[in-house]
């Protein structure tokens, strides 16, 4: 039986979550693997950009598609039971949603949020396309092996 | 912050108190401060036409959007890279 996070993540990317893979991004070849399972890969790195996840918790942030990131977090709280956040924020033509609580909460992003969230887009861009794709993330050319 | 006047423009900042240059050839103006309201008035204008700019066009948040746009697209591009089929 699927766990809430195997769920969510369900929910999140179009069908159950792959399984963990034991070696490193650096060692894995991207042939055959589908867009869920680059995803996958991307948000090992995703959840490193905003420090040590704290014992119990688990964290993904990934970049789902050209208008959608997604930021999620579960951990256990004072009488052991699951909890869990998820964040989506959106692009449109006047700025960046953030969508919570399925919907309930939104608001565009402004100043220091936003300034932070850009931050941390950048700092996934830069290491997703070295690590995974193998690419500069300047001038986006394939780095020689 | 410095923000560039639109090519070919051949104009001088109004007001400039909050700018630490501001000159009738240079195109780049650095602001001391975040700018609000900034007008550029053609020099070999007769009239009182000219373009105003506001802080959304050139504020930090909207830098912010563009530059989080920008790098979704790339993530987005080297992503369907991979998917495509090989030649």
């Amino acid at each position: 039986m699927p766990t809430l996070m195997q769920q969510a993540m369900g929910l999140l990317v179009g069908e159950q979550p792959i399984k963990p893979q034991s070696t490193t991004p650096k060692q894995r070849s991207l042939n055959k693997l589908t867009e869920r399972q680059l995803i996958k890969l991307e948000s090992e790195i995703g959840r490193t950009i905003f420090g040590e996840i704290p014992k119990g918790r688990t964290r993904e942030f990934f970049c789902l598609d050209a208008d959608t990131w997604v930021w999620h977090e579960t951990w256990k709280d004072e009488n052991n039971k699951e909890q869990e956040r998820t964040v989506r924020y959106e692009i449109h033509s006047n700025g960046i949603l953030k969508i919570e609580n399925n919907g309930k909460n939104c608001n565009m992003l402004k100043g220091e949020e936003l300034m932070n969230l850009t931050l941390a887009a950048r700092m996934y861009h830069e290491k997703v396309l070295r690590e995974i794709y193998k690419r500069d993330p300047h001038s986006g050319k394939l780095l020689n092996s | 912050m410095a923000i560039y006047l639109p090519s070919g423009s051949r104009g001088r900042l109004e007001q400039p108190q909050w700018a630490t240059q501001s000159s009738t050839t240079e195109k780049k103006v650095t602001f001391t401060q975040r700018p609000i309201e900034f007008e550029v008035i053609p020099v070999d204008s007769q009239t009182t036409s000219h373009e105003t700019y506001r802080s959304a066009e050139v504020s930090a948040d909207t830098m912010s959007a563009k530059l989080f746009v920008r790098l979704t697209s790339d993530i987005n591009a080297c992503r369907q890279s991979e998917l495509s089929p090989k030649a």
